[in-house]
């Protein structure tokens, strides 16, 4: 346990209206006041994510994140439920990889409240039986309809290839099979050796009294105790493959999954510049040669997973499966050229202003304000404010690109994976 | 706060300036959809929201559009519903006239090039091919086929891929010169701007578009009889249905009953839909109602995604608490709760600029007239237990039920027989 401390601007630390506080049993409490706002956004995030859940019970963090809700030793669910309605609440529970997460948005003056319900369900859940039953079939049904969903689990398909031996490729809800076995004692286990002060963040941002806030928070979340054991980082080694499930559809869903920086790399802007410039709008290269010129899809884009651990890049395109090695062929072509000669200096500057622009809009929400704090400070442990997220896009520059397409030349390894009723033969012919 | 004005030409303008934000977000709303297209021609009106994004008068391709767009850091997007065609841009204030000068080009001005129609037939044919894919959207393009039977507002909006395939450059230059009309606009616009800077920019550069007469929408009304069933036989791992029964139109007085009844019926986690069907029984992982309003006419829906062997049990399920509705009114504490999550639903949402600009934009175009958040939440709180079973009395009645499902199953009348409202 260490000393309670406030950070604020008044110590010369942070950015004014950003806030940091340490309690003595190891919470720690960020947010971002935004005095225009009506709303506030809170979210708790655990170190308690689906690469902890054991082996043979995958899909637990999931049914607990739906679990917690389901009453407390104080409430019954259905109390619950209605006291969360009545706040007006837009409340839940999310399952990451490395992490979980619950948050809410209200208006403001609601906000004690929905703190006194948080720390309810946080620290006194009742993980009831009856209830159990229903959100184990609840999840079961999920199941299923993820299965229907090829766009869907064509991203399943793809992490599970390119994290190969790593539990940072499962899947969220897990299988039937895992999920059937999952007991109330599994996840009252879990909850107990995973779900403790130390090492949670609780990040606020938008109209909220920062001191009346710390105040509550402790008052609430004083008396928890412990610290959650350290997550096994069994870091990937991804390695060149192709996988085609087979599916009988009017579509064929493709996917391309390569190494990408993790959050805190000295590349991560670089990262997400070359990402905007080749897949994110509609003057992205993916876009322009894929949909524009050629026609090839309705869906075509590239995202960036940077992850705490090992991050990576993500190519998705849908098209009929006629076109499909067309479209494949397409995509492998703007990887190598992005890969040999890099960004132009207008592509560079139009994704600067993009990512920039985008960074001033999206802080104009407490949600999304909310998220990124908890973002800087779980995987960079500091608060970075919006004008040194603007200054660090500036500085990305095309020989730093070139160098980050060195590190991670996007061709090599590839894992390429599809759904739909071509082979891979036909398919990935270069692979 | 907003200002409405009206241009000489019928153009309406509706902004609401948001001093806090340093972005804005325009609006062009038309009237114009599916419901007006003729069968020939389905899918013409989202065809054209594809092509306005191809090429105008004085953003000749689309690499110009998107980077002038994009160049700035704003954001492009459109959507066609059956009653409206929406345009909207988020943008820092700064490049305010500059998103408006290309928004008023792309509208007014489209290219139509006979090349880009060709490659955008497979881009939309692909689109199509995506939702037929998706079980739960597609059950509700069937449902609405049953529901409006033969009628416009029956057909998916993006038409059949033979549609869209023997779509004539003709046919779309005469369709968008007859709808896209100064008086058949609403842009709404919320954030960092000033109703004088709005009506400067407007009159500038749409001032001189001249109006005509706009086509009306062809009438759809919907025929009760025997309840009925479309069944498509699929080998999914869930079965989905999407049930239908009357709804409201847009303007309907009861519309704030209706939301309110959709609240305690279907839509929040509380609801008694999402509690006795997915957390008492177990049934199915989403289920949710919603209603659906028109100018004219409206339907009501439920949707659920279930193991195909409990579909029976989910669909009797879902009749009982719909059957409910009617017959009972419903609880004093449960009327407040659905009133306090709308309150706070409304509230969180003025926050977004996007969501402002929509939502005065629909009522502008749908209702002809606009209402401030403090009136339309004295509207919700007004409405009684009373109320809310007259507008179930109104609606659920066992002669609209449609029924539309995919999944693993060869039995339509097996089905049927379970449409009763009892």
């Amino acid at each position: 346990m260490g000393t309670p401390e406030t950070t604020n601007a008044a110590s010369g630390e942070l950015a004014p209206n950003y806030f940091v506080h340490t309690f003595p049993n190891g919470l720690r409490m960020v947010g971002q006041r935004m005095p225009s706002l009506a709303s506030v956004t809170f979210g708790v995030q655990l170190d308690a994510g689906i690469r902890d859940e054991p082996e043979d019970r995958l899909g637990l963090t999931y049914l607990l994140s739906e679990m917690m809700f389901q009453g407390t030793q104080h409430r019954s669910v259905r109390q619950l439920t209605e006291e969360f309605e009545a706040l007006g609440a837009r409340k839940g529970g999310e399952t990451a990889i490395e992490f979980a997460r619950y948050s809410a948005q209200i208006v403001g003056n609601r906000l004690d409240t929905a703190l006194d319900l948080f720390a309810d369900v946080l620290l006194y859940p009742a993980l009831p039986n009856e209830e159990l039953t229903q959100m184990r079939a609840v999840q079961l049904q999920e199941i299923r309809r993820r299965d229907d969903e090829p766009m869907r689990r064509i991203f399943d398909l793809a992490r599970e290839r390119y994290y190969i031996g790593s539990p940072l490729g499962r899947r969220a809800l897990g299988t039937q099979q895992t999920v059937e076995a999952i007991t109330r004692d599994d996840l009252h286990a879990f909850w107990q050796t995973h779900y403790h002060p130390k090492g949670t963040v609780l990040s606020i941002a938008g109209d909220f009294d920062w001191d009346a806030a710390v105040a509550r928070v402790g008052e609430l979340f004083g008396g928890w105790s412990g610290e959650a054991p350290p997550s096994a980082t069994a870091l990937p080694h991804p390695v060149s493959s192709v996988f085609v499930e087979p599916q009988e559809g009017n579509q064929q869903h493709i996917a391309m999954a390569f190494p990408f920086p993790a959050y805190g790399d000295p590349d991560y802007y670089a990262a997400s510049v070359v990402t905007e410039i080749f897949g994110g709008g509609m003057t992205s290269r993916l876009f322009r040669e894929v949909r524009e010129k050629r026609g090839l899809v309705y869906s075509v884009a590239a995202m960036f997973a940077p992850n705490g651990a090992s991050g990576a890049g993500f190519l998705y395109a849908g098209t009929t499966p006629e076109k499909a090695p067309e479209t494949v062929r397409v995509m492998l072509d703007e990887l190598k050229l992005l890969r040999d000669q890099g960004v132009t200096e207008d592509e560079l500057e139009r994704a600067r202003v993009q990512l920039k622009s985008e960074l001033v809009m999206r802080g104009e929400s407490s949600a999304a304000r909310m998220g990124a704090l908890l973002r800087s400070w779980w995987f960079e442990g500091r608060l970075t404010t919006i004008q040194e997220l603007k200054a660090a896009v500036d500085n990305v520059s095309r020989e730093q690109i070139m160098r980050l397409l060195e590190h991670f030349p996007l061709t090599e390894p590839l894992v390429q994976v599809a759904i739909g009723p071509r082979p891979a033969d036909e398919l990935f012919p270069e692979a | 706060m907003y200002v409405r004005t009206t241009l000489p030409n019928g153009l309406r303008l509706v902004t609401a300036p948001i001093s806090h934000v340093r972005s804005v977000s325009i609006a062009f709303f038309f009237g114009v959809g599916s419901r007006y297209e003729s069968d020939e021609i389905a899918g013409v009106s989202h065809f054209i929201e594809h092509m306005i994004f191809k090429g105008s008068k004085r953003y000749p391709s689309a690499q110009l559009i998107s980077e002038t767009i994009e160049g700035v850091g704003g954001l492009l997007n459109a959507s066609t519903d059956r009653e409206m065609t929406v345009f909207t841009a988020r943008i820092a204030s700064k490049y305010f006239e500059q998103a408006m000068d290309l928004l008023a080009d792309m509208v007014r001005n489209p290219l139509f090039a006979a090349d880009e129609i060709a490659r955008e037939r497979r881009v939309i044919s692909e689109e199509i091919g995506m939702y037929m894919d998706d079980p739960g959207s597609w059950v509700s393009v069937l449902a609405n086929e049953l529901f409006w039977k033969n009628q416009p507002l029956g057909r998916e909006i993006a038409g059949t891929r033979e549609t869209v395939q023997g779509m004539s450059a003709t046919a779309i230059r005469q369709y968008h010169a007859r709808h896209y009309l100064p008086n058949n606009l609403v842009i709404s616009i919320a954030g960092d701007v000033t109703a004088e800077q709005v009506e400067d920019v407007a009159t500038r550069l749409l001032g001189d578009w001249q109006p005509q007469d706009v086509p009306s929408w062809i009438p759809c009304p919907p025929e009760s009889g025997i309840p009925q069933v479309h069944l498509e036989s699929r080998e999914t791992e869930q079965t989905n249905f999407d049930l239908l029964l009357l709804g409201l139109p847009y303007n309907d007085p009861d519309r704030y009953a209706l939301s309110l009844l959709n609240t305690i019926l279907g839509d929040s986690m509380s609801s008694r839909l999402f509690l006795e069907v997915r957390e008492r029984q177990g049934l199915a992982y989403d289920v949710g109602s919603a209603p659906i309003q028109y100018h004219d006419t409206g339907a009501f829906s439920v949707t659920a995604g279930v193991a195909p062997e409990q579909t029976a049990a989910a669909l009797t399920a879902i009749l009982r608490e719909v059957a409910r509705m009617r017959d009972e009114p419903v609880g004093a504490e449960e009327l407040t709760r659905a009133k306090e999550y709308t309150r706070g639903r409304i509230t969180l949402s003025q926050e977004n600029t996007g969501a402002v600009s929509g939502w005065y934009g629909a009522q502008e175009l749908e209702l002809g007239e606009i209402r401030e958040l403090d009136e339309e939440l004295e509207h919700y709180d007004a409405v009684t237990r009373e109320d809310i079973q007259r507008v179930a009395r109104r609606m659920f009645d066992e002669s609209w039920l449609r029924l539309a499902l995919i999944g693993p199953h060869d039995d339509a009348e097996a089905f049927e027989r379970l449409l009763r409202l009892s």
